[in-house]
């Protein structure tokens, strides 16, 4: 591949499913430069095993995957765990993306942060049912478990989410308007 | 009905919920992905380029007027034979090693023939098995390299549950295979181990069988009847003298002789070594 191609071929993927790689990185380790490393080592890991991508799934999954295991990987290798689960637990306050990174709304924020307080296992899955818009099927094979196990995680997830929502004061009327 | 309600609700607004980053960011971030690409490019060339010159040299070599049988032991002699019975040298304790500095466990590391595949048994863990591939593979393909075995497949799986385990063993055991003195098995192993997965000497197995106070080794290669497979041959024969001659094989050998047949591809015995 020259120079050309791989600038075009990064640049497309880049504008396809970086915001969403980024961000969902982001919610799972909670560290923004952290979070641009390990996007870094997703695109470069991508981009050297693209060879071997046999379009079972579609990109976005293959891509999520990597994405997925790269993040646990490192955090794994980084022996921050305790963190990770400290942080599921969240016992010190979120922090939010810096303002020159992203604008969020005021309920916005709110479901921001009421997503930070969910547990990680329930996150994840509600990130990416949800929020990335991945199937029950897709989501079990990013994450590696049972399509029952999405299920009833997300099921927890979403009860878990409404009540952190509820404790903030969030009124889902108001927010659906806003929309 | 309130309850699923207020879900179907949160459902919508979470539909809506992607942190869209700003464009400045956007493009920092791009420019770092294709800078971090771009910084793996020049190794990866430079290797191209270091292959191309071993591989134009050779060219040089096989295509020159002057080639000769005096050039074709040159290099015959770039692709060396070490049969060695040493913990250190051996290809599967160096593979367990690179899996362990690569935080992996492991279950099991085997070398078996036709082709030579490297089978390789992980214990599952959280990190995926691809993930584990992907780590594992250009370090051992890179090890292998230097090890000058270019003919090889490897197989990466992981350990299958318990109950499968528990069925295998009992088909195992229900064999009734009688028990073989352990000696000539390493002795034929560590002969594979030196020969196979390498395209030079074409092995196509390797057999054995015990006679009184004897064993006979049968080398089967695709080699053909000709000047330069009798070249290859004569290095095997080498290596094999050199290794039987060694202390540590002697005591492996204890008082028993031994003879080797090193086989063409049409069966034709090649050379017959006696000791």
């Amino acid at each position: 591949m020259n120079r050309l191609d791989l600038e075009e071929q990064i640049s497309n993927w880049y504008e396809e499913f970086g915001n969403s790689i980024f961000t969902y990185i982001y919610f799972n380790t909670k560290d923004y430069y952290l979070a641009e490393d390990i996007l870094q080592e997703v695109f470069i890991k991508a981009y050297k095993n693209y060879g071997e991508f046999k379009e079972k799934s579609s990109l976005k999954t293959w891509i999520f995957t990597i994405t997925q295991n790269t993040t646990v990987d490192y955090l794994r290798k980084k022996n921050i765990f305790k963190y990770f689960k400290e942080l599921t637990f969240n016992i010190q306050d979120t922090q939010p993306l810096p303002d020159e990174v992203v604008q969020l709304n005021e309920n916005e924020m709110q479901l921001y942060y009421a997503l930070q307080k969910v547990k990680l296992d329930y996150r994840q899955v509600i990130l990416l049912r949800k929020i990335k818009g991945f199937s029950t099927k897709e989501t079990a094979s990013i994450l590696g478990w049972s399509e029952s196990k999405v299920k009833t995680n997300l099921k927890r997830g979403l009860e878990q989410l409404k009540e952190q929502l509820v404790r903030g004061g969030f009124n889902y009327e108001e927010i659906q308007r806003y929309k | 009905m309130k309850k699923s309600n207020d879900i179907n609700k949160l459902n919508t607004n979470l539909e809506h919920f992607e942190l869209q980053l700003k464009p400045k960011v956007r493009e920092q971030q791009k420019g770092k992905i294709i800078s971090a690409i771009k910084k793996r490019k020049p190794t990866k060339k430079k290797n191209k380029l270091k292959i191309s010159l071993v591989v134009s040299i050779l060219l040089l070599i096989i295509t020159s007027p002057l080639y000769s049988s005096t050039a074709a032991k040159f290099v015959e002699k770039i692709i060396p034979i070490n049969i060695n019975n040493d913990k250190q040298s051996r290809i599967d304790i160096n593979i367990i090693k690179l899996i362990k500095q690569s935080g992996y466990d492991y279950e099991s590391v085997n070398i078996s023939p036709n082709p030579f595949t490297l089978g390789i048994v992980l214990i599952p863990s959280e990190i995926n098995l691809e993930e584990k591939k992907e780590v594992l593979l250009p370090k051992i393909h890179e090890f292998l390299e230097k090890e000058h075995i270019d003919d090889y497949k490897i197989n990466i799986s992981e350990k299958k549950s318990m109950k499968e385990k528990n069925i295998s063993i009992k088909n195992k055991s229900t064999t009734g295979k009688p028990t073989q003195n352990i000696q000539w098995p390493k002795i034929v192993s560590h002969i594979y181990i030196a020969l196979g997965g390498k395209k030079t000497y074409q092995i196509k197995s390797i057999s054995y069988s015990e006679e009184e106070n004897a064993v006979l080794i049968k080398i089967y290669t695709k080699l053909g009847n000709n000047k330069d497979s009798l070249i290859k041959v004569n290095n095997m024969e080498k290596a094999l003298k050199e290794y039987f001659s060694k202390e540590s094989t002697k005591k492996m050998m204890k008082s028993s002789n031994y003879k080797l047949r090193i086989y063409s591809d049409e069966k034709d015995i090649l050379k017959e070594i006696k000791g």
